[in-house]
């Protein structure tokens, strides 16, 4: 196989997993989340690499892991008490973790180069590169990995599927019928947090931040079933990879960044010319309206004319 | 469960893809093996590498250097066509000890299909720097020191020679030249730092890239914060800089292409209240070379363009 | 604020850092406000990253790497990113969160193809474009606070001036246009005014500790009052002093000020979300608790005065019996009723004192006013359907409709 088809085929796998999350963190207000993980695992990276003193893919994944874990569940934990809106509870926690990454570089590794870039984002350019070598056939790493995460993923929304749904659309409800949302919320946040920890060391940070909230966002504008939203955003993702990638051939930049921009774009139209939510769509039934109204108003004024 | 049944098909499919993705690593043909008359192709990182790389390989080679001018190893970010220049390479030169950050393991892989020869292997490790809290993690900066990457021509020869046996003494002869070269520089180096006093020998820059320069041309280094970018400085550190600005009557400091400027602003300006009002002597090239095609584009042009600066900023004003 | 500066008892750094603190948590605190309160909390963290791409453009087309003309193009691509979120969020049914969150990633995105794009070009001043902009607390400049210092004196004179049209806005879009306010220019304004705040900051502190500074205020004064006025002049209050305590304590021991500043904020908003009067979590669980236990306290009462009663002072023993609750609830009741002196002991004997009887009494009446309420409650005929407050129904009620419900209890009473 090609390098390009190891790159597209990372990237969708990526995106599948991260598509299949991402709308219910959309439906629940934490878009934001991937970006908050992304930030937060500074401290355990820089605890991994002090007690391991190693920067080996496994131990800085798991250091990631650990905050990314206490990211997420302190977020909900703020989000819970129901004083502060989910938004600002995000803007609360990531920026307390990532300082602490901070604080604990300058105390303990001011002289070497420890950073998030160097530790824990890939880069998609160099999937094809990276192989694992199992029995005696040669694997790529990236393309193992994001697919046992979608598959997990897959696995866990379709156990969790009638949970999820009344959990995002009716919490009150669903604690009448002895749903617990927060456990379902938990597990959710969990799966967030392990996915986007994985991806990033196989893609790098902003595609990751990217598929997990902008095809949800587009698939969102899109239709008002859940099982759509899910399928919608998982193709919206595969052609982000596609198109993406061969996006960044033609002008010779970012894989990462032509994705996303890909998937940017596809949002646009999405906002434009969604049948049911898009501009355009609103604009002609606005317009329709409009003429119907003036219709009956001219009809009416015409009845009143012939009975005066 | 209906829905467990609907989804089946999609988990299906994700199981194949994987297979198909996990089964076939990639197939393309990398090149390696024997180059007989073709040019050898050769691929690096930062920019004055890819000038070595060049000026040893000559006409025998083409060079593909992955990070343009200014661009920080740390902060790079691949375009799409990197991924052939490192596929079809015959050889890859890179910098080594971290310089590149997460491309070090790729690198590393990769050395199972062809050779990948950090330029600094060739240093034995009591000649470079390591900072107190880890042993084994050395500072990469090592090309500020003329005669640390004389050591790089070394490694590099040794690599086209083998790989292109047919044409050694080519290589060889060129490497001798520029092994000259080098040496003439430092006597150089040398020769124009000499009109700073012993007392002015103080580089004061943002961060601490200029570890070996100092410990090769006698000079101290200052840097506002330590090798890493992602902490942050303190008000101490800032305060302490400017003692020493104050302390050493120092009149310029320097700024770094890849780091804000920021904090050696506030130090100048904490300086001035000290009564030592410095400049700042310009930029100085710290991980990267300048641009293609003008003189301080290539490894020779950027040393001469730092020292310039260096020597302008710190020699009294008489002796310049 | 130079004057301000010189007359710290610190040295000349600490001090405009002490002082550039406090004036970014005025700004921040006060326009963050407007920020967090219709949940766009996060916009400074989506500005950080469309700085990427304004930053590329402004060097495309510049050439050059010239501080100011890279801060006008961050500034431009932050305007055009937060209208961007705000028209998203007014045309479609995205929400905030996501509409900040696609403005993000987009711009983030379209800023590392145009780096790599300007990379493969080959120019040299390229180096350290996204670094470029960013600062550090620790390297704050007079310059810089100064102009914080506007910008924090432009916002307060801002909202004062125009509190009451700022209000309307932020809660009720459609009345206030129903009543002349032009909503889109106020919003406008103080679109624009936040954009131009966090740029700035974001130049002088960094990311990091912008995003915190914009929310850590509002939070923390949203957990002790929730009038906007008293609200917003909380917010730069609370602002400032994280900002000047975080410094303080950072050049004290000599580690990295941005981050100091974060984490005092983050604990500030914990602290307030943890421990407000009236509001926070320890509070509500020390009141729920507290209610549990009276509820308790005279559940007890009242078993024993049936006890006592039916039969012989019982022994504790006898009183879980007739009781029917688990003994440990029985002791603890005891002991509070023990700690109140509503109850005697006569060997194991339990009795109640006088004051107990009465209390015992009361709370029998309070028993049978709240079982009338719930079975006759709905013929008083509430107007409004006020809920009365369940502990203390005869005062919520008023005595004249109390007796009218223990009236219809009576009637209905077999005996």
């Amino acid at each position: 196989m090609s390098d390009a088809m190891i790159i597209v085929l990372t990237a969708g796998l990526t995106a599948t997993a991260l598509a299949l999350l991402g709308p219910f963190l959309v439906l629940r207000r934490v878009a934001l989340m991937g970006d908050a993980v992304s930030h937060a695992v500074l401290p355990g990276i820089v605890a991994a690499f002090l007690v391991f003193q190693t920067r080996a893919p496994l131990v800085v994944i798991l250091g990631a892991a650990a905050f990314a874990l206490i990211c997420v569940l302190a977020i909900e934990a703020l989000r819970g008490t129901g004083l502060v809106a989910s938004d600002a509870a995000i803007g609360l926690v990531f920026p307390a973790l990532f300082a602490l990454g901070v604080l604990g570089i300058h105390r303990y590794a001011a002289n070497i180069h420890l950073d998030l870039d160097s530790t824990i984002y890939g880069e998609i350019a160099f999937a094809p590169f990276r192989t694992l070598d199992l029995g005696g056939v040669e694997v790529v790493r990236s393309v193992l990995i994001m697919g046992v995460v979608a598959a997990v993923n897959l696995g866990l929304i379709t156990l969790l599927w009638k949970e999820l749904k009344v959990t995002s659309f009716d919490p009150d409800f669903a604690r009448s019928i002895r749903f617990s949302p927060t456990v379902v919320a938990r597990l959710l946040l969990i799966a967030v947090a392990v996915t986007a920890v994985t991806a990033f060391e196989s893609v790098g940070a902003i595609l990751v931040v990217a598929l997990l909230i902008v095809p949800a966002a587009a698939a969102y504008l899109m239709t008002d079933r859940l099982v759509a939203m899910v399928a919608i955003a998982v193709a919206i993702g595969w052609v982000s990879s596609v198109v993406g990638y061969a996006g960044a051939v033609e002008v010779d930049a970012s894989i990462a960044g032509a994705m996303g921009l890909t998937a940017a774009v596809i949002f646009g139209i999405a906002l434009l010319a969604s049948p049911r939510h898009g501009l355009i769509a609103r604009a002609v039934r606005r317009a329709r309206t409009r003429r119907a109204v003036e219709r009956a108003l001219a009809e009416e004024r015409g009845a009143q004319g012939a009975g005066a | 469960m209906s829905m467990a049944r609907r989804l089946l098909p999609a988990l299906v499919a994700i199981v194949v893809v994987v297979l198909l993705g996990a089964a076939c690593a990639s197939d393309s043909s990398t090149s390696g093996g024997d180059v007989g008359e073709r040019p050898v192709r050769v691929t690096t990182t930062a920019n004055f590498i890819t000038d070595l790389a060049e000026v040893i390989g000559g006409e025998r080679v083409e060079v593909t250097g992955l990070l343009g001018p200014g661009v920080d190893p740390h902060l790079y970010k691949a375009s799409a066509g990197d991924v052939a220049a490192l596929r079809d390479a015959d050889v890859v030169f890179y910098g080594g000890l971290d310089l590149e950050g997460r491309m070090a393991d790729v690198l590393d892989e990769l050395s199972d299909d062809k050779p990948t020869i950090a330029v600094s292997e060739g240093i034995p490790d009591d000649r470079k720097r390591q900072p107190t809290e880890f042993e084994g993690k050395f500072d990469p900066h090592i090309w500020f020191s003329v005669p640390l990457w004389r050591e790089a021509v070394d490694v590099v020869e040794q690599a086209y020679v083998e790989l292109d046996p047919d044409n050694a003494d080519g290589y060889r002869e060129r490497a001798d030249a520029y092994r000259a070269e080098l040496e003439a520089l430092d006597a150089e180096v040398r020769e124009t730092l000499a009109s700073i006093p012993d007392d002015k020998r103080v580089l004061v820059t943002s961060h601490d890239a200029f570890g070996y320069f100092g410990e090769e041309y006698d000079f101290e280094v200052v840097g506002i914060q330590g090798t890493s970018t992602a902490t942050e400085a303190t008000t101490a550190d800032i305060d302490r800089v400017a003692g020493v600005i104050a302390d050493r009557g120092l009149e310029a400091v320097f700024i770094e292409s890849t780091v804000s400027p920021q904090t050696i602003r506030a130090v100048l300006a904490a300086a001035e209240r000290r009564g030592q009002t410095a400049r700042i002597g310009g930029e100085l090239f710290a991980d990267a070379a300048g641009e293609r095609g003008t003189p301080e584009g290539t490894y020779i042009g950027m040393v001469r363009h730092n020292v310039g600066l260096i020597a302008e900023g710190l020699a009294p004003s008489g002796s310049r | 604020m130079g004057p301000l500066i010189d007359l710290l008892p610190l040295s000349y750094t600490e001090s405009v850092v002490v002082v550039g603190a406090a004036v970014l948590g005025v700004a921040a605190g006060v326009l963050g406000a407007l920020a967090v309160l219709p949940r766009r909390s996060l916009v400074g963290d989506a500005l950080a990253h469309s700085a990427l791409p304004g930053v590329a453009i402004a060097f495309l087309v510049t050439g050059a790497r010239d501080p100011a003309s890279l801060l006008v193009g961050a500034a431009i691509a932050g305007l055009i990113g937060a209208f961007m979120m705000v028209g998203i969020e007014r045309t479609s049914r995205i929400r905030p969160d996501a509409a900040i969150g696609v403005v993000l990633s987009s711009f983030f995105s379209l800023g590392i193809v145009l780096l790599t794009y300007i990379g493969t070009t080959g120019n040299a001043q390229q180096a350290g474009l996204e670094t470029y902009l960013f600062g550090q607390a620790a390297g704050l400049l007079e310059r810089d606070v100064n102009v914080m210092a506007v910008i924090a004196a432009l916002s307060i004179a801002c909202v004062v001036l125009a509190l009451r049209v700022i209000k309307t806005t932020l809660f009720d879009r459609s009345f206030a246009a129903s009543v002349g306010v032009p909503v889109r220019v106020v919003e406008l304004a103080t679109t624009a005014l936040l954009v131009a705040a966090i740029v700035i900051g974001l130049r002088a502190v960094g990311a990091i500790l912008m995003v915190a500074m914009l929310i850590v205020p509002t939070v923390t004064a949203r957990q002790l009052t929730h009038r906007l006025g008293p609200l917003l002049a909380l917010a730069g209050v609370i602002g400032a002093s994280v900002g000047a305590t975080g410094a303080l304590l950072s050049s004290r021991a000599e580690i990295p000020t941005g981050p100091v500043i974060v984490l005092v904020g983050t604990a500030v908003a914990v602290a307030a979300v943890l421990l407000a009067p009236g509001r926070g979590v320890v509070w509500r669980w020390a009141h729920r608790r507290r209610e549990r236990r009276s509820a308790l306290s005279s559940g007890v009462l009242i078993d024993l005065e049936t006890a006592l009663h039916a039969g012989p002072p019982p022994t504790v023993d006898e009183l879980v019996l007739a009781s029917a609750r688990p003994r440990g609830d029985v002791r603890r009741g005891l002991r509070a009723l023990d700690r109140a002196g509503l109850i005697e002991r006569d060997d194991d004997r339990l009795r109640l004192s006088e004051s107990g009887a009465a209390a015992a009494h009361a709370a029998l009446d309070e028993r049978r006013l709240w079982s009338a309420w719930l079975e006759h409650g709905w013929r008083l005929d509430l107007g409004d359907a006020r809920e009365p407050d369940p502990r203390d129904l005869r005062r919520t009620l008023g005595d004249e409709l109390t007796d009218r419900l223990l009236g219809f209890d009576a009637e209905a009473a077999p005996s």
